[in-house]
């Protein structure tokens, strides 16, 4: 029973993470109708700014988080404003190839500068951890599962209520009429993509928190961003939690009773059966 | 005579190599409702998009004193010549109220947003009673006001409507065409209506045009107009 629980728990807590990781490219789906292979780049990249600020900056990796996503942010405008809005609204499969094409680079680029080494991000408080109704939380895992929850709902928020959010929703649902009433779309999607990439670094700093960091976690994680973004859907920002809860479960049960290496087995799987089960869900949105 | 607020004069414009707009000519005054008809497919849409800076255009058009045709969509909107399309192009999965704060979008001033929104239910209101509807479940008529409402609350000095009566039924069609002549006459907004159908166009109207094939081929009164035997002929089938 008490093993169950932690299960439960460990589960929960890495998926508010993969709640993080999704929300981007969730976001950049439905407004840009882009699927953003490069997702998984900016996680890692965020994971490594963040692992720098600490390492070299001695900034306590949650307060380096904000830096992080800063500079993923502007990464992310610029890749927009400068490669992407050339082929924005083109066919789904040429936004795949650019998009796998700069994944190619910054994958490659990050094992020039960082290394193949594996790397953590270890403050000192790394250890410590509090009982839970018999289950063991560390006090790390927690933290990262509130922020990545906060974030969520704040992005949720500030496309609910702020200007320029509403822009974002209103571009997404129909361009014509929002270039009509004022809104540069070159801009917006530049925004978009940039917030998108802010997310997922911001995500991979926690990532680098709970796990180790190399420049090739990328790829797998974008995958398991593609597969919660379809369970949660791309109408509303929130659905990424029921999408991510959802897969930290499966793969914390999965490495219990069927055993660890068969978490991927057990994600890819669930996507393939959404996939099956919803095909009209996904074409509606990208054909 | 009051100041002419839009001059067009030799404008053309069309889509890639083919040319839908011909040297087309007329103008509307500070204060007027001026209605510019043309049956299917004789560039009204076209032409809309043209003035509003959406599509590649040649000659001369005059906005409030400016030459804005080699503007970009945004500045023309910003100068205040605000169009609601053809079809409405209601953000649907939207609220109404997040619809109404698109037409704003460009007011950065939130206190000035809150005047410009309590004008518009003013004028419609109904669309306070259900401003967090979303626009979607809205019938035709009320989702033609949602669309004139969004126009509104950008300030426009000239308010250009695209096909309102499209899909109507006529009472509906007659509610809208009064709150246009309420829009001009409390608010001193300019009106351009751009329609297919003859009576209703006519009806608020100051002036008319008749377009046909991208080419201006009548204007005058709109009661004249609408007595004019061509106009009759091709337009009413009488
Ligand atoms: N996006 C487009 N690309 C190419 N041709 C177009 C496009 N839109 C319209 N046309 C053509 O331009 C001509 C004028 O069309 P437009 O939509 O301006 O007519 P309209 O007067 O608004 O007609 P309606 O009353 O049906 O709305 C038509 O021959 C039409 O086929
Ligand atoms: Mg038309």
């Amino acid at each position: 029973m008490d093993l169950i629980w932690q299960i439960f728990l460990n589960g929960i807590f890495l998926g508010g993470l993969y709640a993080l990781m999704a929300l981007g490219l969730a976001l950049v789906w439905g407004v840009l109708n882009i699927v953003n292979l490069a997702h998984g780049a900016f996680i890692m990249l965020g994971a490594y700014a963040c692992y720098y600020l600490y390492t070299g900056g001695h900034i306590d990796p949650f307060l380096a988080l904000p830096l992080a996503m800063l500079i993923i942010f502007a990464l992310g405008y610029l890749i927009q404003r400068f490669v992407l809005n050339l082929i924005v609204r083109s066919a789904m499969f040429t936004t795949l190839l650019i998009t796998f094409g700069i994944d190619v680079v910054l994958t490659y680029m990050a094992q020039i500068i960082f290394t193949a080494d594996f790397k953590t991000i270890n403050p000192p408080y790394a250890g410590s951890n509090f009982q839970l109704f018999g289950a063991t939380v560390p006090y790390v895992q927690m933290f990262t599962f509130v922020v990545a929850l906060a974030v969520t709902v704040g992005l949720s928020v500030f496309l609910r209520r702020a200007r320029l959010g509403r822009a974002i929703r209103a571009t997404a649902q129909n361009l014509t009429a929002a270039r009509l009433y004022g809104v540069n779309p070159r801009t917006l999607y530049a925004i978009t993509f940039a917030l998108g990439a802010a997310l997922a670094g911001g995500a991979g700093g926690l990532y680098g928190m709970v796990s180790q960091i190399n420049p090739y976690i990328g790829a797998p994680l974008t995958a398991k961003s593609f597969a919660i973004a379809i369970i949660g859907g791309l109408d509303n920002p929130l659905g990424v939690i029921v999408g991510g809860l959802f897969l930290g479960l499966v793969e914390s049960f999965t490495a219990l009773y069927i055993g660890p290496t068969y978490t991927s087995v057990a994600s890819f799987g669930i996507l393939v059966l959404v996939l099956i089960i919803r095909p009209t869900g996904i074409l509606g949105r990208t054909a | 005579m009051s100041e002419v607020l839009l001059g067009v004069d030799k404008l053309g414009a069309g889509y890639g190599d083919m040319a839908v707009l011909l040297d087309m000519s007329f103008e509307v005054r500070q204060g007027e409702i001026v209605s510019l008809v043309g049956s299917n497919g004789a560039g009204k849409t076209t032409l809309m998009r043209a003035l509003s800076g959406l599509l590649p255009r040649k000659g001369s058009i005059r906005f409030a004193g400016s030459e804005i045709s080699g503007m970009a969509a945004e500045r023309i909107f910003s100068l205040g010549l605000v169009q609601v399309p053809e079809g409405r192009q209601l953000f649907g999965q939207m609220s109404v109220l997040d619809n109404l704060l698109m037409g704003a979008y460009l007011c950065r001033d939130k206190k000035e947003e809150k005047r410009r929104l309590e004008r518009v239910f003013e004028l419609f209101p109904i669309l306070q009673e259900r401003r967090s509807q979303r626009a979607g479940v809205f019938s035709g008529g009320e989702q033609q006001m949602i669309a004139i409402a969004r126009a509104l609350m950008a300030e426009p000095r000239l308010l250009m409507v695209d096909e309102m009566s499209l899909g109507l039924a006529p009472v509906i069609v007659d509610k809208l065409l009064d709150a246009l002549v309420a829009i001009r006459d409390e608010r001193g907004v300019t009106v351009l209506l751009v329609e297919q159908d003859v009576f209703s166009a006519f009806s608020i109207a100051d002036r008319g045009y008749v377009l046909e094939l991208g080419k201006i081929v009548r204007e005058g009164n709109a009661e004249e107009l609408v007595e004019d035997p061509e106009v009759r002929r091709a337009y009413l089938g009488i």
